[in-house]
């Protein structure tokens, strides 16, 4: 699996490259009225927001809206076999909102998977409503 | 005199025996093991049969969107494991999570997960007479979590079932 790794909030985390359509400017991207989910706290981007000025988007393939992950930075696209992609603990798969498929192993590091076309990121995008986005 | 003196030595043996007064046994009283640990200054403690493991504090990454109790999850040896903040199930402040402590590896019921602790005291074997039932004052929400008290080094220990914290996590 080829995947992108890049930070968002401070939070390292993994797309498969077969999710992404592309990378684009976040300004670009909010002017197109693509809906941009910042993961690290799970609220949508408003255009005016200045943390994500000169940011980039990760837009998700084979969406009906324009959806994409907010990256604060994009740190390097890196290859796993299927060894290396480990399942969350049942606790965090159970009690969280299903943005991540997994995780893999970084060296000492654990980088969180992002599940792209799951479920959950998708139906974040089709409820609209910034309020009930927002998980902590 | 001597003759009678030893007639009372038989016959205060012969007595003994028959009663078995003077024989000392040896009766072994039942113990428990316990991990003694620090949450918030108190003293707290895990069943021993419970904790799997005591790791040093570790970088814990967090996962968004999980709820506050999870504190993150920590890579073991190749494993990932979560992490319970358990602090809010008994009415304590949140820890700081960065700050060094401990976190021991539980696993009850089929459920496996590392909990945050400030540090580890003891592991040690109690007698099972020390342990006394909760307070009938406790809260409600504390005592579905607690199953006794006992005391170490003159303070109040009180003992969690952690099978039952994984049971109050909402799935």
């Amino acid at each position: 699996m080829t995947a992108l790794v890049f930070v968002s909030g401070g939070i390292r985390m993994a797309a498969p490259a077969s999710g992404i359509e592309g990378i684009v400017d976040m300004q670009r991207a909010l002017e197109e009225d693509a809906k941009i989910i910042d993961l690290s706290t799970g609220v949508y981007i408003d255009a005016g927001e200045s943390r994500f000025k000169d940011k980039k988007a990760l837009m998700v393939k084979g969406a009906d809206k324009k959806i994409g992950i907010a990256a604060d930075d994009l740190e390097e696209i890196a290859s796993y076999d299927g060894n290396a992609v480990k399942s969350l603990p049942p606790l965090v798969a159970a009690s969280g909102k299903g943005m991540f498929k997994g995780a893999v192993l970084k060296g000492e590091d654990v980088v969180l998977l992002v599940d792209p076309c799951g479920g959950s990121l998708m139906g974040w995008a089709e409820t609209g409503n910034k309020d009930s986005q927002e998980v902590r | 005199m001597d003759s009678e003196q030893n007639k009372s030595d038989i016959i205060s043996d012969s007595v003994k025996k028959k009663t078995g007064k003077g024989q000392i046994v040896d009766v072994e009283e039942e113990k428990i093991k316990l991990v003694v640990f620090v949450l918030s200054g108190d003293f707290y403690a895990f069943y021993g049969s419970d904790i799997k493991e005591i790791l040093p504090h570790t970088k814990i990454f967090f996962v968004p969107g999980t709820p506050d109790y999870i504190a993150g999850i920590i890579n073991v040896r190749g494993d990932i494991e979560s992490v319970l903040s358990i602090n809010q199930f008994l009415g304590l402040p949140f820890g700081d999570e960065t700050k060094g402590g401990r976190i021991a590896i539980a696993e009850k019921n089929g459920i496996r997960s590392g909990v945050l602790v400030d540090s580890i005291e003891d592991v040690i074997d109690f007698p099972v007479s020390s342990i006394k039932p909760t307070l009938p004052t406790l809260d409600r929400a504390k005592k579905e979590l607690v199953s006794g008290e006992t005391i170490y080094k003159g303070k109040n220990v009180t003992i969690i079932d952690i099978g039952n914290v994984f049971g109050r996590i909402r799935f």
